[in-house]
């Protein structure tokens, strides 16, 4: 494993950060925007807020310098690609329904949720955790 | 005795576990508590104290939503080859018995629970895919915390994870249990666990009623019932049939690694084939004798097109007194009768006496205010919990060599369904629900 310096350590800090309150900022979007939340809503919303939470637990770690926040970004951003992928995934069986005929319309741009997005955002961060983990064994 | 023999094998565990650590102590020389591993980094995320349950959680959503919203289009397009395989049936034989027997005894019946191939693949690919990367096991250790307070062991956990696929080998499972008594309680909650041949009546229920966006959560809220009602039925059994602490539970953590696509594929085919070889045996069999006896007497019947003229129509409303008060009519009364055979038989019944093809079968519920959201799910958890299939009862009396439990399990399931299916019905009734 490559040494996680200070200097790189306060970057990834301050992604895990930005990303930790950009879930979190989805999950109230998404409370605010559904006035019955239950019983579709609450789920989705406490996933993002797990997702949330990974990465902030990170943050104190990653800025100390120490290896463990690694691991919670590293956590975060599984669980981004598992969760962002899922969006992605639903949003190409929506495509599929509408080329069945089996559905009206298809709005891409409807399509792109905020866990969409945030995997978007998160993406950036593969090549610094491949980097840093990749002398590491399984 | 048997008691005497737990208490024994306690010991040689206790023993056996005291001279590992002796040894560890002599031969290991600990670093300074670095994380050395990839393994050692996801762990300290995925069972951390705070977040490892929260996690298991989202995995577990996720894995439901990739299951069921993403393998729609799928369904859809299973649904229009059984559509032009109906119509070409109608189409082509001249004879109407023999065009009935083949449009709906076989394309109706089989057709709509074939439709289910997708989600029930999707699950089983995800939960291999969870397996070949080593989450799996940490999901029993998360859960073991939790599990051991609510009385339950934490290898428990893995015949409960197997149930979910099907409640037999999930039985057959507890074999490795240790404690006679941890697996009596496992093995009597584990068909409250809701196994693959119960998802289609989920899908089927929750997809006509409450949508493209919400299906995927109210069947993820049956599961989640599931699950609460075999952790609660577990503690009360540990209070009263089986008193005593759950033993220590050990378990080795494998390293995890990036599951392989052609691993994960070979496994979900072989769980997911036995759901084909049941949907071609067992079910195939139960959607003939539904289509008999819905379409006879042929003569009253007018060929199978008055139903309330029909056997199944006469056997319905003779129980349909004891559904009423849930809202249910007798075609519910009659899909819950010959789903004691397979679960998956429900959905097969309603294909069969709606004379819809699966395309149109969640619309025909709809469309016959069969089912309001509130009786509909209802419905769903009845399906869940009431009497195990009949592969689940030889199991349990293979397993404990005896047909008293199966018994009592049967007993204690059928009253546990209809008195939940009642406090759903109320609790909905309390606020307003229809």
């Amino acid at each position: 494993m490559d040494k996680l310096s200070v200097k790189n350590g306060k970057w990834l800090g301050a992604y895990a950060f930005i990303l930790g309150i950009g879930y979190c900022a989805a999950a109230i979007v998404e409370a605010a925007g559904k006035p019955d939340i239950f019983p579709g809503g609450l789920l989705s919303i406490g996933v993002l807020l797990v997702v949330s939470a990974t990465y902030l637990m990170g943050v104190k770690g990653l800025i100390s310098g120490r290896r463990d926040g690694i691991s919670f970004l590293m956590g975060g951003l599984l669980l981004s690609v598992a969760v962002g992928g899922l969006y992605l995934l639903m949003a190409g069986a929506d495509w599929l329904m509408y080329l069945l005929g089996e559905a009206e319309d298809f709005a891409l741009l409807s399509e792109i949720s905020p866990a969409i997005i945030l995997l978007v955002i998160a993406l950036p961060l593969v090549p610094t955790m491949r980097r840093l983990t990749s002398k590491m064994a399984w | 005795m048997s008691e005497y023999a737990e208490n024994l094998s306690s010991a040689l565990a206790q023993r056996r576990y005291e001279r590992i650590a002796s040894i560890v102590d002599a031969a290991v020389k600990k670093g300074r508590g670095e994380i050395f591993t990839l393994t050692d980094m996801l762990d300290q995320v995925f069972l951390n104290k705070h977040l490892g349950i929260p996690i298991f959680l989202t995995v577990l959503w996720t894995m439901f939503q990739f299951a069921f919203a993403v393998s729609e289009p799928f369904v859809v397009i299973i649904e229009k080859i059984f559509e032009m395989l109906g119509a070409w049936s109608g189409q082509a034989i001249s004879d109407p018995h023999l065009a009935s027997f083949v449009s709906l005894g076989i394309f109706g019946g089989l057709g709509s629970v074939l439709v289910f191939i997708p989600p029930i693949f999707g699950l089983f690919l995800a939960l291999s895919v969870l397996e070949d990367s080593g989450y799996m096991a940490r999901a029993a250790f998360v859960m073991d915390r939790f599990m051991y307070r609510l009385g339950l062991h934490g290898r428990s956990f893995i015949p409960l994870m197997i149930g979910f696929g099907c409640n037999v080998p999930a039985i057959m499972a507890t074999r490795s249990m240790d404690s006679e008594k941890d697996r009596m309680i496992t093995m009597l909650i584990n068909p409250l666990i809701s196994c693959s041949a119960r998802l289609p009546v989920y899908v089927l229920i929750a997809g006509a009623l409450f949508g493209a966006a919400y299906a995927g959560t109210a069947i993820f809220a049956v599961y989640a019932l599931g699950i609460v009602l075999a952790v609660a039925t577990a503690l009360i059994f540990r209070r009263t049939l089986f008193r005593g602490e759950p033993s220590p539970f050990v378990l080795e953590l494998p390293p995890y690694a990036v599951p392989d696509a052609s691993s994960s594929i070979l496994h979900m085919w072989s769980r997911g084939r036995m759901f084909l070889k049941k949907a071609g045996t067992i079910i195939f069999g139960m959607t003939i004798i539904v289509w008999f006896l819905s379409t006879h007497p042929w003569e009253e019947t007018s060929g199978g097109q008055v139903i309330a003229e029909s056997y199944i129509a006469w056997i319905g409303h003779a129980i349909e007194p004891v559904f009423q008060p849930f809202g249910w009519d007798w075609m519910a009364a009659v899909a819950l009768l010959f789903g004691l055979v397979a679960k998956e038989v429900v959905v097969g019944t309603y294909g069969v006496l709606l004379g819809a093809e699966e395309a149109g079968l969640g619309e025909a519920l709809v469309s016959q205010e069969l089912f309001t959201p509130l009786t509909g799910f209802a419905f769903m958890a009845f399906v869940l919990i009431y009497v195990p299939c009949v592969a689940t009862i030889g199991a349990i009396a293979k397993e404990t060599n005896s047909w008293r439990w199966p018994a009592f399990a049967l007993v204690y399931q059928t009253a546990l369904a209809f008195i939940v299916s009642g406090v759903i019905i109320a609790a909905g009734r309390l606020v307003g629900l229809s």
